[in-house]
């Protein structure tokens, strides 16, 4: 997974999804098929989820939350339909393994078990250098604009 | 990470062996620039470590989230009109640190449920 390869990189992924800097949590969306997607963010210093040179527990979730919103915002775009917001609905089966340091790229493996309305239900695991650091089952209320 | 979210204003142990906190939420903390601008919106993550804080100034203890059974968000918050909400948790001693089982609401509405557990951070 390289950058260069990827759908939507930094300024781009804000077309994607609603969320602006100071709780922006995504910046690559590598690549989407109808119901899996890759996206990634560098932990950059000063990053406000880092506590003493780790990304903590909620920057991880809402990382997810919000590689799972890019997804949503890329799917719709194709469409032809504007960005969606995403809210979290439930959060269950989260299992942390280790927190990542400051200065982590995570590679972050989305996949939609199931959409019932307007919620969707998705499975994610976030890697930093081939290891697994969580994992998680999440429902996210997507708001179609 | 955000030290200006929320204020916690009591904690009052309960009749059931729960703990009563109460925490005041702050409508101008820089989050929400970008949660939506123009439309605060509490996000859900910044609740779950405002929730993780509770318990650790209730133990004195510092904490890691490792496992979060179920999480529901089953409503909205905004800071601009749900200032004063109270989260009940049930806090059970368990293997390296606590199990914690508990809800978020004010007088109108229940807006957390969960059950998750917390690590001792050595």
């Amino acid at each position: 997974m390289t950058k260069s390869d990827a759908l939507f990189v930094d300024e781009g992924i804000k077309s994607l999804i609603p969320q602006r800097s100071p709780i922006l949590m995504v910046d690559t969306l590598y690549e989407a098929t109808t119901d899996e997607a890759t996206a990634g963010l560098t932990v950059k210093e000063g990053n406000l989820f880092c506590k003493d040179g780790k990304f903590t527990e909620p920057g991880l979730i809402e990382h997810i939350a919000q590689s799972a919103s890019a997804f949503a915002g890329y799917s719709a775009r194709l469409q032809g339909k504007p960005a969606p917001v995403g809210y979290i609905g439930e959060i269950k089966k989260f299992h942390l393994n280790r927190l990542p340091d400051e200065g982590s790229t995570l590679l972050t493996h989305i996949k939609i078990m199931g959409v019932v309305g307007n919620v969707s239900l998705l499975t994610a695991e976030v890697s930093v250098d081939g290891d697994i650091v969580c994992t998680t089952n999440l429902k996210i209320a997507i708001e179609e604009k | 990470m955000l030290t200006n979210y929320f204020t916690l204003l009591d904690q009052q142990p309960q009749q059931d062996g729960s703990i009563l906190f109460t925490v005041k939420l702050n409508p101008d903390c820089e989050v929400y620039e970008g949660h939506f601008p123009g439309n605060p919106v509490c996000p859900g993550v910044c609740n779950l470590q405002m929730l993780k804080e509770c318990i650790e100034h209730y133990t004195g203890k510092t904490l890691i989230i490792s496992d979060i059974k179920q999480c529901r968000y089953t409503a909205v918050i905004s800071p601009l009109t749900q200032s004063i909400l109270n989260f009940k948790a049930m806090i059970t001693e368990a293997e390296n640190g606590y199990s914690v089982q508990g809800t978020v609401f004010d007088e109108r509405n229940i807006y957390i449920d969960i059950k998750f557990q917390l690590t001792i951070n050595i």
